[in-house]
């Protein structure tokens, strides 16, 4: 296995961890101190192939808040949001230094979840611990439109790949809900766990397929086709799933983060529990991952140690 | 305060409960949960009098076995391990239940087991297919169990012919050869489980039984066998059809029991009356997975929540479930208040007493249906016949919860906690 | 205030020493983890205990404080060839019994100890998350927060020059279902 590219976020702990799909070798990763806890946050802007440990940083912005989640903007290269535990989104111009260029403040509690829109590329989505989601335009000074449906905390959401008016939340109300952003209410609801739903992504390549992470350890792949029960269910982890990331280049490969310190790679064309690869090397609660669109294989985390690591999966980059 | 908010937010995440050993939590449900599509049980019937009585063991196996398919239609093919719990019979067994399986219409490419894990080696038979499927080893399997103790019981199948001298330097160990009377008289004794506290539960067995019997409730879990039987006095071979345990004796009452001699020692207390019967009987259960079972479109019974085995003195082996119950309620997340039904085995009334008092069970949720005492005690196939009694009442009552436990000589419990749907 | 500080804040023998006096015989989460690795194969006896060394490294780095396998065999090469060490004996540890006891219980013949309970595995908190949350407990004021000035950066954001790339899953659409619009069922 080629070597890890390591970068300390001193004295912030990962949340959130992003590629920028501009830059093959630009990652920027939300975090906060204190563990998001109480105190400050932190935007880190990197370069992958620089610094004495193959990851060095370019920009730091600090907020008053922590960052739990940050989405590269799909039209701006210079561009990125991040959500608050103050309850706001901000957005931040990486040529400019300190400030970001907006804010909104609207949702009234932590923001976990802030993403951008993959096909209408002049929209993003936000979910909150206030049981709203979000939709925003980085040019309009006000949400375009709120939900109110969860019961509890939206962890999670995450847009369809193939439809830029399709998205969907994951809330720790064990549900798991499809919004169409021209309905008023959702339009299909999944009882996907008996625990809270922490992780939620949409499968790149099978339009109505999801990949779920929840408090009950579990990851779970949906078919909306078939919703009564999950398609898969992949089992390994110790404690709660708290991220997955469906592969921008397959359709079957999955990555997850947990609590229990680990992040895994699962392979669901495989047989057997479907586990291709566990990264232990995180001395805490591992919270970001994130598959890059450049170099296949290669996977970023960040954790609560502190420590960003970039490494290759092995056998993953062979296919192509 | 936001700080405080945050932290016992992200406690909760670390706090919950995952699934339990075979699948989801109780009062949940996961396609990855290990359910019971089937569990039937021939009729029980007196060893050496009752209508088995020239039946061989694994010709009661094969017929459940094949009751088990007939009734469920499932292809055999899909069955691909059996373990078949069994105490007494030659070679463990272990030729005769692969002779049952085959003839019952089972392809020669799906496999057989026996275990002995002595009373609750039915019980073993369906936690041992549980978790291979839980594991991966299999799809589909059945556990069940089988006794003739008209054919095994004895001095030949219950005392073991040589006894080391070394290992019986060990006092318990030398213990493991008390006879099992013995062990119930001991059980009475050092827990004060009067003779009249014992022919109470003996009474109440055989009257709950008779109640159940008359009311056909156990129409549902028993399949008729059509078999041979050899008349003791003309000597002429006849064909018979038995559906019903002969077993039970709906007049007896604390009275005539009390006029009972001890079995085992003068001043005893354990009697043929408040000991269970020697019988002849099979069961089996047949378990696959939540998403298998729907994809094949099958009924779901239940589910197995939990399993546990325990050790106890073996010269006081009958309190076994007072020991394994909490270890199997503990292991599926619930307390003794949240059971419906309690599916105990009566070895002896002594220790079926002391267990329900010990854990301080309501006597009306243990064997609604009747026990051992009144219905008899094949010892392989008593584990997986008391799913199928438990499991059938649970259906009939509209109640969720229900626990198999029993004894084991040489000083062991097992229990295991079934959800019905 | 963050877990990396407070890991080095032992000295590395100080850490050796609780490692090494750590109970393993009673942890039973290592000790059923521990089975997998005697029941592989080893070419010698030497093997296996390099095996299990390892292990236990691995098993402390991942739920209590980290431990450099290498660094710590130097240091016990270092140790036996100093003067004698302090016993280390395992029952230095508190043994732990937890039973499940209630009153109306412990009135009966009990002739045998209650079924200990089932560990729940308890989640490791990171040491400084734990301080942490009992300095939120105490409602102590955590040190070092910063005040951010809370405004919009006065400069022009930058233009954007490139066009967005093309996403790999956009260029290659598996089988027939990646080309068709998303569906929603009711």
């Amino acid at each position: 296995m080629a070597a890890v590219m390591r970068y300390r976020t001193a004295g912030y702990n990962g949340y959130s961890i992003e590629y920028s799909p501009f830059f093959e070798n630009r990652i920027a990763c939300a975090s906060a101190a204190n563990f998001g806890i109480v105190g400050n946050g932190r935007l880190w802007v990197l370069g992958l192939g620089a610094g004495p440990e193959g990851i060095d940083v370019e920009k730091v912005y600090d907020t008053q808040d922590g960052l739990f989640d940050c989405a590269w903007s799909e039209v701006h290269e210079n561009q990125i949001v991040t959500s608050s535990g103050d309850g706001s989104i901000k957005l931040w111009d990486v040529t400019l230094p300190d400030f970001p260029v907006r804010n909104w403040s609207e949702h009234t509690r932590e923001v976990f979840a802030v993403k951008w829109n993959l096909v209408k590329k002049d929209t993003f989505i936000s979910g909150s611990w206030d049981q709203t989601i979000k939709l925003w335009n980085p040019e309009v000074p006000q949400s375009l439109t709120t939900w109110q449906e969860h019961t509890h905390c939206i962890y999670q959401t995450a847009w369809s790949p193939t439809s830029g008016d399709i998205f969907a939340s994951a809330s720790g109300d064990h549900t798991l809900k499809v919004w169409d952003v021209r309905q008023p209410r959702s339009v299909q609801t999944v009882r996907a766990h008996n625990a809270e739903i922490l992780a939620l992504d949409w499968n790149k390549y099978h339009p109505n397929t999801l990949v779920t992470g929840s408090v009950d350890h579990s990851v779970k792949v949906w078919d909306l086709r078939f919703p009564d029960r999950e398609a898969m269910v992949l089992l390994g982890h110790d404690y709660a799933v708290r991220r997955v990331k469906c592969s921008p280049h397959s359709g079957n490969i999955i990555a997850s983060a947990s609590y229990d310190m680990t992040m895994r790679i699962w392979d669901t064309a495989m047989g057997g529990n479907r586990l291709a690869h566990v990264h232990d090397q995180h001395t805490e609660f591992v919270l970001g991952v994130d598959m890059s669109m450049f170099f296949e294989g290669q996977v970023a985390t960040c954790a609560w140690d502190e420590q960003i690591n970039v490494i290759q999966i092995p056998g993953l980059s062979m296919k192509h | 305060m936001a700080a405080q908010h945050r932290i016992e937010q992200i406690s909760t995440h670390l706090t919950i409960r995952p699934g339990t050993m075979f699948g989801s939590p109780v009062g949940q449900k996961s396609g990855e949960d290990i359910v019971v599509v089937s569990a039937l049980r021939t009729a029980i019937t007196r060893a050496k009098k009752g209508g088995f009585k020239d039946t061989l063991p694994e010709e009661l196996l094969y017929h459940v076995l094949k009751a088990t398919l007939d009734k469920t239609g499932i292809d055999p093919a899909i069955v691909e391990d059996i373990q078949v719990g069994n105490v007494l019979p030659e070679m463990g067994g272990a030729k005769a239940a692969r002779m049952a399986q085959l003839h019952a219409g089972f392809p020669v490419t799906s496999s057989i087991a026996t275990t002995n894990r002595q009373c609750a080696s039915g019980l073993q038979a369906v936690a041992g297919i549980a978790s291979a499927i839980k594991s991966g080893i299999i799809e589909v399997g059945i556990g069940a169990g089988v006794e003739s103790m008209t054919h095994g019981y004895g001095p030949t199948g219950t005392v073991l012919s040589t006894e080391s001298e070394l290992l019986c330097q060990t006092p318990e160990a030398k213990d493991c050869l008390l006879p099992m009377g013995i062990t119930s008289e001991n059980v009475a004794q050092k827990f004060n489980v009067t003779r009249e506290a014992q022919d109470r539960w003996a009474a109440q067995s055989q009257s709950r039984a008779a109640a159940a019997q008359k009311g056909g409730l156990f129409d549902k879990e028993i399949i008729p066998v059509t078999t041979t039987i050899i008349d003791p006095t003309t000597k002429e071979k006849r064909s018979i059809t038995v559906t019903k345990d002969d077993g039970v004796r709906e007049n007896t009452t604390v009275q005539v029991l009390g006029k009972l001699k001890p079995s085992f020692k003068p001043t005893g207390s354990t009697t043929a009356g408040n000991a269970s019967q020697v019988s002849d009987g099979a069961a089996a259960v047949l378990l696959m997975k939540r998403s298998k079972a729907q994809a094949l479109n099958l009924p779901i019974m239940g589910k197995l929540v939990s399993f546990a085995t325990v050790g106890v003195p073996p010269n006081v082996m009958g309190i076994g479930p007072a020991y394994a119950i909490p270890v199997a309620l503990q292991r599926a997340g619930i307390t003794k208040d949240q059971v419906d039904v309690f599916e105990i085995n009566e070895a002896f009334a002594s220790q079926l007493v002391y267990s329900v008092e010990y854990l301080g069970l309501n006597h009306d949720k243990v064997n609604p249906k009747g026990g051992a005492i009144a219905l008899g005690h094949p010892l392989g196939c008593t584990g997986a016949r008391l799913v199928a009694t438990l499991l059938t009442e649970l259906e009939r009552r509209k109640q969720k919860i229900g626990v198999v436990s029993m004894c084991m000589g040489t000083g062991m419990g097992a229990a295991a906690v079934f959800e019905s749907e | 205030m963050s877990a990396t500080q407070s890991h080095t804040s032992s000295s590395p023998d100080a850490i050796f020493r609780e490692f090494t006096a750590y109970n393993w015989d009673k942890d039973q989460r290592f000790q059923q983890g521990l089975q997998s690795i005697l029941t592989k194969s080893y070419d010698d006896s030497a093997k296996k205990e390099e095996a299990i060394e390892k292990a236990k490294c691995f098993y402390y780095s991942k739920f209590f404080r980290p431990i450099n396998y290498l660094q710590y065999l130097k240091w016990k090469t270092d140790q036996s060839s100093a003067s004698p060490s302090p016993d280390m004996s395992n029952d230095i540890m508190p043994t732990v019994a937890s039973q499940s006891s209630t009153g109306e219980k412990e009135e009966k013949n009990d002739i045998l100890p209650q079924p200990s309970e089932q560990k729940v595995s308890e989640p490791q908190y990171p040491r400084s998350f734990q301080e942490l949350c009992e300095m939120v407990a105490r409602g102590e004021e955590v040190p070092g927060i910063r005040t951010i000035p809370n405004k919009i950066n006065e400069a022009p954001p930058s233009e954007s020059h490139l066009a967005p790339r093309r996403k790999p899953w956009e260029t290659k659409p598996e089988g027939a279902e990646g080309a068709s619009a998303v569906q929603t069922a009711d």
